[in-house]
């Protein structure tokens, strides 16, 4: 990889990487600071007030009695994919089809770097990106969690949640560097990186909303996480994290390929 | 040094280069002429590996340009004829950016090269003028000392001044013994510095020759007024291949029979004269004949 290459591209998405970094963890902070064992009961009442569907499709199913629990439902149905995937979709786009549109992929291939070192360099920081931000996420919500309410957390629990969360960014992750890569303008690159993630996000909240409309699960890479899965169903976790893993080895990997084959008409 | 070896590249609009071929020795500078359009940057690009060729290929220094692009770029120098920086860095980020993609030691001319073309670096790229950028490309292209340059329009958005720099710094380089292929689609540019060109037209080449060659052979054309309609008559009764204007101005071609002009224009009074300046694609189609063709 190109250190000079992945320099460049901090410096380009640093100021994004920290809002959207920043918001998430307040937004994280504020769902915990709303946490309180005896008023669930609560919560809930106010929740009923609401329309049904609309609750479900957010993922608020069912706040449960612990702190994992609570966390699981508030925001790991719908909210926790929000803000990385925000960042995904910026951050994929700049990193081929931007440079490819506007041209200055040329100067990039006119020095001694393969294009194979320059689309690694491209994916590490697409992975590293979204890893970084969201280690930094899990550490501070646990710090907090456990200021807030100590010993409330299952941090066992709380981390394999989180794990199975990253390595599923990895796969959504993957489909937009991939529009990124075999686009050739930046329309095409957006148009694929945002409406496909968008796409699950919808199909994963009409989903949620009702019964009948659960088989739209079956529509979206997001149904493999699975919040209660992680409580009693451990196998599922670990295929879960396999077949992501996958998914966003066969995206990056195409990209790499492709990259290397493609025009670049710059 | 530079072979283009049967060099297809059909576009899906169907344009395109076609079975293009030449050759630039070492040492040599080499003149790719052609209006815009005409297929320059479609076969440099391909130089460059940018892109897949349908068919036949490029090699420098013996080396497949498509499959080892990235070894054939440390000794090479490029400037692309669109540019495209990074906007948000400023000229100084720029070029470190480039240099250290390149590894150690590649910008041991950059201090120079900043002297010589007189380049405030401070400015964000986004803020530049076209001149300004179009210096710092050439400052990028020629920083690491490379034996060989691929130019693409090198002096688009110069201004006379630096033209006249550029070209001093192209014969200096010559003097040093670097490869040069630069294209232009202004004949008067390259007949300065290069020794030979090849002169493109729609997808093909017209034609390869030493710049001698091409210049003696370049019909040139004058812009003549003159007095009241029977000199015009004189011009136009001529041997001279001419064509009526309007009122009493004629334009005349030649090539290198200037004595017969000067013979006819000293019988008449001529009351203005001036030199026109052929756009390439007039040039060489004086050069290969009739219009149409």
């Amino acid at each position: 990889m190109s250190w000079a290459l992945f320099k460049y591209n901090i410096k380009n998405n640093y100021f994004i990487w920290i809002l959207l970094t920043s918001i998430f963890i307040f937004y994280f902070s504020i769902i915990l600071t709303m946490y309180d064992p005896e008023s669930m009961k609560a919560l809930d009442e106010v929740l009923e007030m609401l329309p049904e569907a609309m609750v479900k499709a957010l993922g608020f199913a069912d706040f449960g009695s612990t702190l994992y629990s609570y966390l699981a439902s508030y925001l790991y149905g719908f909210l926790v994919f929000l803000f990385p995937i925000i960042l995904s979709i910026i951050i994929n786009h700049r990193l081929v089809a931007v440079l490819t549109d506007k041209g200055s992929m040329a100067y990039l291939l006119a020095t001694p770097n393969s294009r194979t070192k320059i689309i690694i360099t491209q994916m590490l920081f697409s992975l590293v990106s979204i890893s970084v931000m969201f280690i930094l996420y899990t550490l501070i919500s646990i710090v907090f969690a456990q200021i807030m309410f100590p010993n409330e957390l299952d941090i066992g629990k709380y981390l394999l949640l989180n794990l199975n969360t990253l390595i599923l960014y990895f796969a959504i992750g993957g489909i937009g560097f991939f529009a990124s890569t075999i686009a050739n303008d930046t329309n095409f690159s957006l148009g694929i990186g945002v409406s496909v993630p968008v796409l699950f996000l919808v199909f994963q909240m009409l989903g949620n909303a009702d019964n009948k409309l659960s088989f739209f699960h079956g529509l979206t890479l997001f149904s493999l996480l699975n919040t209660e899965a992680i409580e009693n169903d451990i196998p599922f976790v670990i295929i879960s994290i396999i077949v992501s893993l996958l998914i966003a080895a066969i995206l990056y990997g195409l990209s790499i390929y492709i990259f290397r084959k493609k025009n670049l008409y710059v | 040094m530079i072979e283009v070896n049967n060099l297809t590249k059909v576009y899906p609009s169907g344009k395109g280069v076609f079975n293009v071929s030449f050759k630039v020795e070492k040492g040599e500078v080499f003149g790719f002429l052609g209006p815009n359009g005409a297929g320059k940057t479609t076969t440099i690009r391909q130089l460059l590996g940018f892109t897949n060729a349908t068919e036949g290929n490029c090699t420098i220094n013996g080396l497949d340009t498509r499959e080892n692009a990235h070894l054939i770029q440390r000794d090479l120098g490029y400037l692309p004829g669109e540019i495209a920086f990074f906007d948000k860095m400023n000229g100084h980020d720029f070029l470190n950016f480039i240099s250290e993609l390149r590894g150690k030691n590649s910008d041991i001319r950059k201090e120079e090269l900043i002297r010589y073309f007189d380049l405030d670096l401070n400015h964000k790229i986004r803020k530049m003028s076209k001149g300004m950028k179009q210096k710092l490309g050439l400052i990028a292209a020629f920083m690491h000392d490379p034996d060989i340059l691929i130019l693409d329009e090198p002096t688009s958005g110069l201004d006379p001044i630096m033209q006249k720099k550029f070209i001093d710094l192209i014969k200096a380089e010559k003097e040093r013994g670097k490869t040069i292929l630069m294209s232009s689609h202004i004949f008067d540019e390259v007949e300065k510095v290069c020794s030979k060109a090849a002169i493109i037209k729609e997808g093909r080449i017209v034609v390869i020759e030493d710049i001698q060659k091409l210049k003696s052979n370049r019909q040139k054309s004058f812009i003549v007024n003159v007095n009241d309609e029977k000199d015009l008559n004189t011009i136009l009764n001529s041997k001279l291949n001419t064509k009526h204007l309007e009122n009493n101005t004629v334009e005349i071609f030649i090539s290198d029979n200037y004595n017969e002009m000067i013979q006819v224009l000293s019988s008449v009074n001529v009351i203005g004269f001036e030199e026109t300046h052929q756009s390439l694609e007039q040039a060489f189609i004086h050069y290969y004949g009739k219009e149409g063709e």
